[in-house]
């Protein structure tokens, strides 16, 4: 029995060990938002020829969102000539594909890719569709995503940088308002994107491309080996496989762009869990490549190994406090660790992005959104939703190595707005 | 329209960047490394008070408690205790003695919660996460004692705890909340306030909570003790620290409001 206490006291000092780095990384991420020189994105390029680009849509049964992602689109301002889209109907069995052929009919330059066998989910459709595209640049949106007009022309720019493989902008939930369930979810959006990604933008780390709302060179995904239909986060693979290779993801803050966030909680649990399940499944098969990349500065490569970690730690966490409870059963639960735990758990209950309770409290302040700064104490209470959630995806990812199981893709209920309600 | 007239060579003379307010995206906030550094004195101001103070508000702890079980009835014996240059007077009390039946039963009733709030869909996830993570608690702990006779802490031991426990978050909480407070726009005086208000909002909560769990332990007997520490012990500290801190930046945030010119362009 001594023993165990033995390695249940370590394994608690480890933990506070591991929070602490990690408390202190988004203590310097929020720090470099408020106080240090922040770096644009490619906004001021606006003389420069446009580039093609091909937007892609992948929908599975989307028929209640579909609308709005194709209206949004055809109403943007990128010229006509230097752009096509093309919807992924991916086995869908409501009337997706009758409403995307009506919008092929209509428009020329939408030109719907239907799958009908073979793999299904996102990183299939996407793999189906790279040696189609006709243009080098590709946007993806989710199909519940409402873009604005100038967004694409926003997003578009970083790719003038010849050392950029991929961009990201800056997601919105539209439904903040919706419930408390949103609400928190539009919090930890904030805190992710106004202070997160901008500050490892502005510290040359490695912004995350995260899979809508941004895009990609074609000729480089397709170098890099395309995309792993059995990828549950794909996008934490290409911003890996870009990294790897020495290409940088451009962050553009002001490429705003609407989703609509789950609005309930079994909606957002599997959410949550198949984002960890992904990502966690990214770290088994990158960690070691990222901790010898070469293309890499030791900035780059230790913030690259705390993102790919990320997805663990409230697995880390939670074990903690297992170990925390096993302590005190035996009668021996160390005090100071267990202070510094406490303060961890609280302040660290914001895992949508992993940003805590002070990355947030930024970037409200700095989206000037004074009211919800007195919802802070409540992303207390996702701490053991968003922990369960998340160390169930990290329980499947390493059930999935151990028995070599390929993972289904499970897709986000949306509701939307069915069309001339809204 | 004299007033317009001047407003527009105003907005001239300033250039079109400093007019006209940045989009959210564009924002920064004149934060200084020079007021974050104010923090430091604020911080060291809190912690003489702290250091001092720490042994009236331990002593006031245990005698809260002692009057407290003493009214209620609880038998209760406190016993010296130096922790550090603190004189702690921790206690032993009467706790609700536990046969096997009851330890059994209250093992079983904490596994049908769990089984009922795993399968009952309609209370929100976080609700019935929480009530299953107090009833696996409650219930492991009843099993342990069963097995293994009593828990690692009697009631001299987790009092001990209970009091240390206080003692050292009110020594360290000061430099966390210090962390926070050095990387928003507040003033000295505000620095001052919010590290001061968490330490001072946590003494009279840490001497009610004490003296009600002894109560709680005396009635119904050690198997709620890990849930009751674990739970509502310092987790419960850290919460209201993120209720005041988001409190200081409401008024961080009007005072931002209210001048424009805080704004600035990355």
């Amino acid at each position: 029995m001594d023993v165990v206490i033995a390695i249940a006291r370590v394994y608690v000092w480890i933990v506070v060990g591991v929070m602490a780095i990690y408390a202190l990384r988004h203590w310097g991420f929020t720090w470099n938002r408020l106080a240090m020189r922040q770096r644009p994105y490619y906004q001021d390029l606006i003389d420069e020829d446009l580039p093609g680009v091909t937007i892609v849509v992948p929908m599975h049964d989307e028929q209640t969102v579909v609308h709005a992602v194709l209206d949004a689109l055809i109403a943007c301002d990128y010229p006509r000539d230097r752009f096509e889209i093309i919807p992924i109907d991916d086995h869908s069995s409501d009337d997706t594909t009758t409403i995307v052929g009506a919008y092929s009919a209509a428009y020329p330059f939408i030109k719907p890719v239907y799958a009908v066998g073979g793999d299904r989910g996102k990183p299939a459709a996407l793999d189906r569709v790279l040696p189609l595209a006709a243009h080098d640049i590709i946007l993806v949106f989710d199909a519940d995503y409402r873009p604005g007009k100038g967004l694409i022309r926003e997003l578009v720019m970083g790719f003038v940088d010849p050392e950029v493989g991929a961009v990201m902008g800056r997601v919105v939930p539209r439904n903040a308002n919706e419930n408390f369930l949103t609400r928190m979810q539009a919090m930890e959006r904030s805190g992710g994107y106004q202070v997160d990604q901008q500050a490892r933008y502005n510290m040359n780390l490695i912004p995350q491309y995260g899979g809508t709302v941004g895009g990609f060179r074609r000729n480089v995904a397709m170098e890099l080996g395309g995309f792993d239909p059995h990828a549950l986060a794909e996008d934490t693979d290409l911003t890996i496989r870009l990294a790897l290779a020495g290409w940088r993801v451009g962050y553009a803050n002001r490429a705003e762009c609407y989703e609509e966030a789950p609005a309930q909680w079994a909606v957002r649990f599997r959410q949550l869990r198949r984002w960890s399940r992904g990502h966690n499944r990214a770290l088994g098969t990158y960690l070691f490549a990222m901790m010898r990349a070469e293309a890499l500065t030791w900035q780059q490569r230790v913030d690259g190994v705390l993102l790919l970690f990320v997805y663990l730690v409230p697995a880390v966490l939670f074990t903690g406090f297992a170990a925390n409870a096993l302590l005190f059963f035996a009668g021996a639960i160390p005090v100071v660790p267990l202070l510094f735990f406490s303060f961890f758990v609280v302040s660290y209950s914001a895992f949508g992005n992993f940003g805590p309770a002070f990355e947030i409290a930024a970037a409200e302040l700095l989206d000037g959104a004074r009211e919800r700064l007195l919802l802070l104490p409540y992303l207390f209470a996702l701490f053991l939703f968003n922990g369960w959630a998340v160390s169930a995806g990290a329980m499947d990812a390493f059930g999935d190595f151990l028995k070599g199981r390929r993972a289904k893709w499970d897709r986000t209920q949306k509701i939307g707005t069915p069309r001339g309600v809204a | 329209l004299d007033a317009s007239i001047k407003n527009d060579q105003t907005s001239r003379q300033r250039g079109v960047r400093s007019a006209i307010a940045p989009h959210r995206s564009y924002r920064t906030i004149s934060v200084k490394a020079s007021g974050a550094f104010l923090t430091i004195p604020a911080l060291v101001i809190v912690e003489i008070i702290a250091v001092f103070s720490v042994p009236v508000m331990a002593r006031a702890m245990a005698q809260f408690a002692i009057y407290s079980a003493h009214v209620e009835g609880v038998v209760a014996r406190p016993f010296d205790d130096r922790f550090g240059w603190i004189d702690l007077r921790p206690m032993t009390f009467e706790m609700h003695h536990d046969d096997w039946i009851s330890l059994l039963v209250t093992a079983l009733v904490c596994a049908v919660i769990v089984a009922v709030f795993s399968f009952w869909q309609e209370p929100p996830m976080p609700l019935r996460f929480y009530i299953n993570l107090n009833a696996m608690l409650v219930g492991s702990a009843a099993l342990y004692i069963f097995f293994a006779g009593h828990l690692g802490y009697d009631s001299a031991a987790f009092s001990q705890l209970m009091l240390r426990t206080a003692v050292l978050t009110w020594l360290t909480l000061p430099i966390v909340i210090a962390l926070f407070a050095a990387l928003f726009p507040f003033s000295w005086w505000e620095r001052l306030l919010f590290i001061g208000i968490t330490v001072a909002y946590d003494t009279p909560l840490s001497i009610v909570r004490y003296a009600a769990f002894v109560s709680i332990l005396a009635r119904t007997g050690p198997a709620l003790m890990p849930d009751l520490y674990l739970l509502f012990g310092p987790l419960l500290d850290a919460v209201p620290i993120i209720t005041i801190f988001s409190v200081f930046l409401v008024q961080a945030a009007r005072r931002i409001d209210r001048n424009a010119g805080v704004w600035e362009w990355m």
